[in-house]
């Protein structure tokens, strides 16, 4: 059974995801990421979110190519005819974009094994009103609704008959701007039908909410933060000299 | 048990699908055949594979095993854009295909993305209005139609592709004794068109009235056809 205090994770993935935001050194960005890994380890998170990560693989040259293109400076590395196509400064923003964007992902990876009720309960121990905590939880159980009816609005377009991979991409266009009207009555339906449900059970009802949950950090917590700090602040200390 | 009709427009054969390669499938071995000239209603209780043997037959899940041709050509070499063109698909929860901001438009939809819109296709839009007494509601935005009134107007959007098979998923969920009439009564006028139909139904009794086969599922088979 996994018993890290839920508030450590929150105050790692923290700290790893603003450490990947002010680094900008690849070479830096590697350790954060080793690091990262270590933490998804330490903290038992969802190792399968590493396969998934494969696809922002893809986009890493078109990132580097358009960061090189628009972005002036820079020793150029490749040219076409004249133009610089990848340069030292277009690799390391494109560089740096996906890392950032690999790090946030993998942290937060360790938060989604953790039951959301203990993860409320951590965001109400550090003084959060429960009806934020609990927006935001319901947030996130969202996100993967969305996706799924995302999905369904894109496979009942083209049951109506629409030939998505015929059309030009002007209309493909059309199309998708017409996609969010299911999803979004689709969303506030499923809002609505929540909402009503926590009325029924009287969510509100008192102004001052009591838990028989209460959490406790232990000593390896305050050590995985101790160190967490260390390390990160030293590797930010590290990309601004 | 397999089902034999003359002329199979949809035509199922050994087709195994399941959503976990690790769990038992939850369609095996179900072999289905409907010809353009009959309706057919799928029974069967809740969990009893009827809903994942449509999105079989429309291509939104691909079989295990097993061959599914729509037309004589196999599904797996149609887009989803084509089954839609072969098949007219009305699903359980209307307003999931329902995209535009007007009943009006909404008719007119895919004709516009294919920019095909004329007078030829406005008469159709008229007709279709008429047809399915949408014409009260031609300016309003589909989600605030009654349920009634969405799944009438899911159902002309389909039928104005003119397909000539139609699937329904449930058509009577949720309607009154009134609206559950009118949706009859389009359904015969439909039936007299010549097109064939497949409706997944609890409603033995709407079944009885509509369709000239029912068949009943259980644990992903066909076992019984009448």
């Amino acid at each position: 059974m996994n018993r890290w205090d839920p508030r450590t994770k929150l105050f790692v993935v923290l700290l790893l995801s603003s450490t990947a935001v002010v680094l900008d050194d690849l070479r830096l960005f590697a350790v954060l990421l080793g690091l990262a890994l270590l933490v998804v380890a330490v903290f038992q998170g969802d190792v399968g979110v590493l396969y998934r990560l494969r696809k922002i693989l893809a986009v890493l040259f078109p990132l580097i190519v358009i960061q090189s293109v628009f972005t002036g400076g820079g020793e150029p590395l490749l040219s076409v005819g004249g133009m610089p196509l990848i340069t030292t400064v277009g690799l390391q923003r494109g560089g740096g974009l996906v890392f950032r964007i690999a790090v946030i992902i993998l942290a937060s990876s360790i938060l989604m094994k953790e039951p959301s009720r203990r993860i409320i309960q951590g965001l109400i121990q550090c003084r959060i009103p429960y009806e934020i905590a609990f927006m935001v939880h319901l947030a996130i159980r969202f996100l993967p609704l969305l996706q799924e009816e995302l999905q369904d609005a894109f496979t009942a377009v083209q049951l109506r008959g629409v030939e998505l991979d015929r059309l030009p991409l002007r209309r493909r266009l059309y199309v998708y701007t017409h996609l969010f009207l299911p999803i979004l009555a689709g969303v506030v339906g499923k809002a609505r039908e929540i909402s009503t449900a926590m009325e029924m059970k009287a969510f509100r009802a008192v102004p001052k909410r009591t838990s028989h949950m209460q959490l406790c950090f232990g000593r390896r917590d305050y050590l995985a933060m101790g160190v967490s700090v260390l390390l990160l602040a030293g590797l930010a200390g590290m990309g601004t000299i | 048990m397999p089902v034999y009709c003359n002329q199979p427009y949809i035509n199922m054969q050994a087709v195994c699908f399941g959503y976990n390669r690790r769990r038992p499938p939850v369609v095996q071995d179900l072999d289905l055949q409907c010809s353009l000239d009959e309706w057919v209603a799928v029974m069967g209780p809740n969990g009893s594979g009827k809903s994942t043997m449509v999105k079989l037959v429309m291509g939104v899940l691909r079989p295990w095993s097993g061959q599914i041709e729509i037309g004589g050509e196999p599904s797996s070499s149609l887009s989803l854009g084509q089954i839609g063109k072969r098949i007219g698909y009305v699903f359980q929860e209307p307003e999931r295909q329902l995209f535009t901001g007007s009943v009006w438009e909404e008719l007119e939809f895919v004709w516009t993305l294919q920019g095909e819109v004329g007078e030829a296709q406005h008469e159709k839009v008229r007709r279709s209005l008429e047809d399915f007494d949408l014409v009260h509601v031609r300016d309003s935005f589909p989600h605030t139609l009654s349920r009634g009134e969405k799944q009438r107007l899911a159902l002309a959007a389909v039928m104005i592709n003119e397909p000539p098979f139609l699937v329904l998923d449930e058509p009577t969920t949720g309607l009154d004794r009134i609206r559950r009439q009118q949706l009859s009564h389009k359904l015969h006028r439909l039936r007299g068109q010549g097109i064939g139909a497949m409706i997944v139904t609890h409603d033995r009794k709407f079944a009885e009235e509509h369709t000239t086969r029912m068949i009943a599922m259980d644990r992903g088979k066909v076992v019984r056809g009448e």
